[in-house]
């Protein structure tokens, strides 16, 4: 019993090894990155990509991809520094509005996929090209600005540790907590696992994806509000890398692209191997063009590597 | 198609799939008389000819992405555009633009390709990495080897054959139209007409049937990796002889436009189902909005939302019919 | 007497020596030249510091030649002055505005003593720099600065001189009459919006000038000879100057009129492949320099806030204006034929002060 439930969380074991033998290794090498400064840095580094990776692993979950994160995180961090525009009485109002937005575009998504039987890389592509079109209505030129309270998110400090770390912890508990200790959760799995079976089973499958769909969106979002607040000026170009990063940590932390497999654990650690890794490579001065070699080989042998496992 | 029917029998596709089958292209004349009465630019011979060579790259880079995405599993080469880019900056470095010299750089460059996508193929298969990362990752590292080896700025230059096949015309029709042609016959021919083509079909279809029937199912999809990097080695080498000038970004954005467009034609991500001919729709499909949106002269935000929704809505349009 | 002259010998000597060398010192920067109000000296003896130094260079991308000319500038300039620099760190952001931030944050956690910022956007990295800036590291922007003023100095070519400059050309060779065609860069991009920006406030002092239409490029030589290509179909003989905020797409338009026998005025950079094919084709055309020279200059004017040498605030580095037709007040620095070298890379920036074992090869 033991050894089967070790077996089964195999895969994200590793996950955590290889990121302690990183951090480590990555001490040991340079003296500059276990400083208080680098960590601190390290950790607000991380929070970005960690919160839409956090929604990406629940679409990855069900089986489906979301590739209109990138340009929902550019509408929302735009839209949110336009309206604002320095005032802080606005900022309750705003951040609601900039939220029902990416809900309803979430929401569009899992309608479009369950209704029409489109695959979600294509539904996703799809209104990743009309999201970022409407961006672009709104805003050729960055634009906007915040008001000093709203700087907070992404610069404040409570303590000794960056308020983005709680910010990005409140949105990985959440995940986990929805993933592992609600009915919810259970139907997240059964879908992407099987969903026939599932559906069978009296799960609503459709509901679930759809709700899912919402779920990214939401962390896109969220994810926006914070590079608002980091930037100060919402860039209508900011989210773009985002349609691809976010999938590397949830693959790389052993959730399967065919769905049900995997889950939150796994896409933390590989938030944080990613992170590291390019801090890593900065400071000991790597060209970039090797940097991206690097990069390209670790998504492949991180996955190869698991995909062996099974 | 004809052979997939053929070769499963099955009887979901028995009455329906005539209809379903010309949805693509009745979408296809659809837009076509659309364009022609909304902007008179759109019918003159010379901007159809526009059209028709600015698709051949596409459509070139779209058959091989048609035969990956048949084989199903989630099946899917994103690193086609990084290959084409290569292609565009090996060429040019090393013909310095003598005609002489392109034979043997192309081989080169076909070898090459044909290595990424056994790269590709084997990680998918015997590693069972999923194609999408396994191609990401192909890409990233491939653009990065590509930097190191041109330091960021491509040199030499084209030779002349090269621009002729990529802008000229053998009498009223562009070279590479001619070419796209012959590609697309080729590879029909292949689906249709040999034994591959109908294991193709058969290991994406139903993989464990196909293994039951004695196919090596990761030989086949190996092959069909492959194919996407020879196409993009030639795709590569019409568009660099259609602009003329080695830039790192050669193809910069073919690789999602080629699987939109494959999608559109009725290829499904299960596997099995689709063709090449469906693509090459697809692929009109995509340049005549782009040219037709140039022509009505709309604005940049407007060209990224017509262009988001025909990709979601031919697509249904091909699901919607399939599924009912 | 002959103690006179031997003198009076060695004296003229090392003046003429003296003219020599300032014959051959670097031009000046407009800035000092045409607007004395852009001159703000800047104190910096609050930075002076004792060599050798340590600088970090934030570069947001070298995923095209233009940055990767740049690129080269800065770290061949700093090798030249290896007395005075002890290293030099370079991080590339890809383009990815919020890894840059990151890029930024891990050069100060390594001790630079200046950071050399070349931003992905203006909006993004201006909260990082305005922390570095309090923290007393001086900053030197390059090439896009950021939205505050909250740096040391800002080494660059205005981009909006640029759209001018391009535009005001265009409009005078066509007698203040006539249609054009606009093929900025990329939309959303801080420099294409500011060219076009500087483009329009020539255009609204030539109202008999009409655009025809605007259309992003993305800076890709593909992109340009399509996007020429469906506009010529759309307008056809109707264009009659077209302008390009660069040298990329320009050097694809250019192909597509040339295929379709339009030779109208067409305005661009100095990239190689543009200016060949002017040449080549012989148009009408006007290149205006974004000089990758400037990031050489970034690193002189760190050199000198580290060594407490007051330096402007903003320092516009010496461009240069090329036409093949000299208009009333755009002219030709030197002919066209000086700058356009068929036999090197069309992917090369040929205002360069690059040493020969630097150009990429």
């Amino acid at each position: 019993m033991m050894f089967k439930r070790w077996k089964e969380h195999w895969p994200t074991i590793v996950v955590f090894i290889v990121l302690v033998v990183l951090f480590v290794g990555t001490s040991f090498v340079s003296e500059v990155f276990f400083t208080g400064r680098n960590l601190k840095n390290l950790l607000r580094q991380a929070a970005a990509l960690g919160i839409v990776s956090t929604g990406q692993t629940f679409a990855i979950l069900i089986g489906g991809i979301d590739l209109s994160i990138g340009s929902v995180v550019s509408l929302t961090s735009c839209l949110t520094t336009g309206i604002l525009e320095g005032q802080g009485h606005l900022l309750i109002p705003v951040i609601c509005l900039v939220i029902a937005i990416a809900v309803l575009i979430g929401f569009l998504n899992g309608f479009m996929i369950t209704r029409t039987g489109v695959h979600p890389l294509i539904v996703t592509l799809g209104m990743m090209s009309i999201v970022q079109g409407a961006v672009l209505v709104y805003t050729k030129a960055p634009a906007g600005s915040i008001p000093e309270s709203f700087m907070f998110l992404a610069w404040g400090e409570v303590g000794f540790l960056p308020f983005p770390v709680f910010y990005f912890a409140a949105v990985a508990f959440l995940g986990i907590f929805v993933l592992h200790r609600t009915a919810f959760g259970r139907y997240v799995y059964a879908t992407g696992g099987n969903e026939e079976v599932a559906r069978l089973s009296g799960v609503k499958t459709n509901r679930v994806k759809i709700v899912v769909y919402i779920i990214s969106a939401f962390t896109a979002a969220l994810t926006g509000l914070f590079l608002a607040s980091r930037m100060g000026m919402g860039d209508p170009l900011a989210g773009e890398r985002y349609m691809l990063d976010s999938i590397v940590p949830v693959l790389i932390g052993g959730t399967s692209l065919t769905g049900g497999k995997g889950g939150l654990v796994g896409t933390l650690p590989g938030v944080f191997i990613i992170t590291i890794l390019s801090n890593a490579m900065n400071l000991f001065g790597v060209s970039s063009y090797w940097q991206w070699i690097v990069q390209g080989a670790i998504i492949i042998l991180a996955v190869a590597f698991y995909w062996k496992q099974k | 198609m004809e052979a997939y029917t053929a070769w499963t029998g099955s009887r979901r596709f028995a009455f329906k799939s005539t209809f379903e089958k010309y949805g693509i292209y009745i979408f296809l004349i659809i837009l076509f008389i659309f364009a022609s009465f909304v902007s008179p630019a759109f019918l003159q011979p010379q901007n159809l000819k526009d059209v028709l060579h600015q698709a051949a790259a596409l459509g070139i880079v779209a058959i091989g992405q048609t035969f990956v995405i048949l084989g199903g599993r989630g099946g899917l080469d994103l690193s086609v555009a990084s290959v084409m880019a290569t292609v565009a900056v090996i060429i040019a470095k090393n013909t310095g633009g003598q005609n002489e010299l392109l034979l043997p750089v192309a081989l080169v460059c076909v070898l090459f390709g044909l290595l990424v996508g056994l790269a590709n193929g084997l990680l998918v298969t015997k590693r069972k990495v999923p194609p999408f990362m396994a191609t990401l990752g192909m890409m990233i590292i491939i653009e990065g080897f590509r930097f190191i080896y041109t330091k960021g700025a491509p040199k030499g230059d084209f030779p002349p054959i090269l621009r002729f096949l990529g802008r000229g015309d053998l009498g009223p029709i562009p070279v590479s139209v001619l070419s796209l042609a012959a590609l697309t016959a080729i590879a029909v021919i292949i689906l249709r007409k040999t034994l591959f083509g109908r294991q193709l079909y058969a290991v994406g279809g139903n993989i464990h049937t196909a293994y039951l029937s004695g196919y090596n199912a990761d030989v086949i999809l190996t092959i069909t990796y492959m194919a996407s990097g020879l196409t993009a080695v030639i795709a590569g080498m019409y568009l660099a002889g259609w602009i003329g000038i080695a830039d790192n970004w050669v193809g910069k954005g073919y690789e999602l436009d080629s699987i939109a467009a494959v999608v559109m034609g009725g290829t499904s991500f299960e596997g099995g189902q689709g063709g090449v001919l469906g693509t090459i729709a697809g692929v009109l499909i995509i340049m005549m909005i782009y040219n037709l949106i140039l022509l009505l002269h709309l604005p940049i935000q407007v060209q990224y939302i017509v262009k988001g929704a025909v990709i979601i809505l031919a697509a249904s349009f091909y699901v919607r019919r399939s599924s009912t | 007497m002959r103690k006179v002259t031997a003198f009076l010998v060695v004296t003229m000597f090392f003046c003429t020596l003296t003219v020599a060398a300032l014959a051959e010192e670097r031009q000046f920067s407009r800035s000092y030249l045409w607007d004395s109000n852009a001159v703000v000296m800047q104190d910096m003896t609050k930075y002076k510091k004792n060599p050798p130094y340590t600088i970090g260079f934030s570069n947001a991308s070298i995923s095209n030649s233009w940055r990767v000319f740049m690129d080269r500038e800065v770290r061949a300039e700093a090798e030249k002055h290896k007395d005075l620099i002890k290293t030099l760190y370079v991080t590339d952001a890809q383009d990815k505005p919020d890894k840059q931030i990151g890029d930024t944050e891990d050069l100060v956690a390594k001790g630079c003593d200046l950071i050399i910022l070349s931003a992905a956007t203006m909006a993004a990295l201006d909260p990082i720099a305005t922390r570095i800036h309090k923290q007393g590291i001086p900053i030197v922007c390059l090439d896009r600065r950021v939205k505050s003023d909250n740096f040391t100095s800002f080494v660059t070519a205005s981009n909006f001189t640029q759209g001018r400059m391009m535009m005001l050309w265009l409009c005078q060779m066509l007698k203040g009459k006539g249609n054009i065609v606009m093929l900025p860069g990329m939309a959303g991009a801080g420099p294409a919006e500011e060219r076009i920006i500087g483009a329009k406030e020539i255009l609204s002092q030539f109202p008999d000038v009409k655009v025809l239409d605007m259309q992003y490029t993305s800076w890709s030589p593909s992109e340009g000879k399509r996007i020429m290509a469906a506009m010529i179909q759309s307008f056809g003989n109707k264009i009659e100057g077209v302008w390009c905020d660069s040298g990329l797409q320009g050097s694809g338009a250019i192909e597509a009129l040339q295929e379709a026998g339009l030779k109208v005025p067409i305005t661009g950079e100095d990239l190689n492949a543009y200016l060949t094919r002017v040449q080549k084709y012989e148009f009408p055309a006007m290149s205006i320099g974004f000089p990758v020279k400037m990031g050489a200059e970034a690193v002189r004017t760190s050199l000198k806030v580290l060594q407490g040498i007051p330096v402007p605030f903003i320092v516009n580095v010496t461009r240069k204006v090329l036409t093949t037709v000299d208009t009333a007040d755009v002219k030709s620095d030197q002919p066209w034929d000086t700058m356009a070298h068929p036999e090197w890379p069309g992917d090369w920036w040929i205002d360069n002060t690059l040493p020969q074992n630097w150009l990429p090869k």
